[in-house]
């Protein structure tokens, strides 16, 4: 047969490689089947980690009055040439435009007043409610300035990240203001 | 032992000699006999007889290095055993599955064929064009004898991988004996 005529050639192979072919093969640093079990074990338990525990997605742009309360305080209402007759017995309602951007779903709740998608006052939401948003979204939050002493608070939680808005009055400078009390 | 302190007792007709051989390297002629033969008793019956021809051969013989010159003989003895009684009882030896794979390697010229030493000096001359780890993985696959799988062992490759490394070197010395001219 053919390839036994070469099966004969490899008997007769040089002396040095059939001695070079019983020296052992320099160690390969490759991991035992059982760390690289492990190893693969780790990362799923870090990716489930990852998705149970790191926020998703990034938490909504919010603008009040077309500006960023998380920059600096908005001021939505001066009392500067209140009288205070009108203050003791007039009850103001304040409606603040608040702009929310998000490409993921935003859940809205608020401490007080009332919510309303702007241009839907049919469905009007007050803080025993939460607004589920899915994207953009145009709000009027509907807020009474009638105790100075009050704070009120809008929420909104977009996956793990949650954003809280402040509405309070402030002393020194005479004005109702919303400010970021947080970001998660 | 040492080969030389073994070839020695040879030398001296020290019976000693075969013990010494046999404690050494006893278990790599064994190998290379059950990978030809398949066989348990063909293989051991194989090594006695090896045993006996380098108690006959040795002197005048003095085989430097030992180790390749008994390899050479275990291995012809058992090819000759192979051929005599292949046509009577089929073998399960990996011989049987590389001398297959060997036929990949034969040139399609038509002509006459070259004889042995051509065709061992084109093989040895191929041979030391490759790579180390690459003609380690030849000889042992086609000289000892071994299974992808103890090849595979030893080198820390997967056995795909030495599959496909043989099936490359297989197609690279069909090529390397076409361009020496051979003919088998």
């Amino acid at each position: 047969m053919k390839n036994e005529a070469l099966q004969d050639a490899v008997s007769m192979l040089d002396d040095k490689y059939i001695e070079e072919a019983q020296q052992p093969f320099p160690k390969r640093k490759i991991a035992p089947t059982a760390i690289k079990i492990c190893l693969a074990a780790a990362a799923c338990a870090a990716t489930v980690c990852a998705v149970m525990f790191i926020p998703h997605g990034r938490a909504a742009d919010i603008l009040v009055f077309g500006k960023n309360p998380s920059a600096s305080p908005v001021a939505v209402r001066s009392c500067d040439n209140e009288v205070g007759v009108i203050r003791a017995f007039a009850v103001e309602y304040l409606d603040i435009p608040v702009s929310i951007t998000s490409s993921d779903k935003t859940v809205v709740g608020i401490s007080g007043g009332t919510l309303y998608v702007e241009g839907d006052k049919e469905n009007v939401y007050n803080a025993d409610f939460e607004l589920e948003l899915f994207g953009n979204a145009s709000l009027v939050w509907t807020v009474p300035l009638s105790d100075r002493s009050v704070e009120y608070e809008l929420t909104a939680q977009t996956g793990k990240h949650s954003r809280v808005l402040t509405l309070s009055f402030d002393e020194s400078e005479n004005k109702w203001t919303v400010c970021e009390k947080s970001a998660g | 032992m040492d080969d030389e302190k073994i070839v020695g007792l040879f030398w001296q007709r020290d019976e000693k000699a075969i013990s010494e051989t046999s404690a050494k390297y006893g278990k790599l002629c064994g190998k290379i006999a059950y990978g030809i033969l398949g066989n348990p008793q063909d293989s051991e019956e194989i090594v006695n007889s090896a045993y006996l021809r380098l108690w006959e051969s040795i002197p005048p013989k003095k085989p430097n290095p030992f180790m390749p010159f008994l390899a050479k003989i275990v291995r012809n003895l058992a090819l000759n055993r192979y051929k005599a009684e292949h046509t009577q009882k089929r073998y399960a030896g990996e011989f049987a599955v590389s001398l297959d794979e060997l036929d990949e390697c034969i040139p399609d010229k038509k002509s006459a064929p070259s004889d042995a030493g051509q065709i061992r000096e084109a093989l040895n001359a191929f041979l030391e064009e490759q790579k180390p780890e690459s003609r380690k993985i030849f000889v042992l696959r086609y000289f000892y004898c071994e299974s992808i799988e103890e090849i595979a062992v030893k080198t820390g490759y997967s056995e795909g991988k030495i599959k496909s490394l043989l099936f490359r070197l297989r197609q690279k010395l069909k090529t390397h004996l076409e361009s020496e001219g051979i003919s088998v």
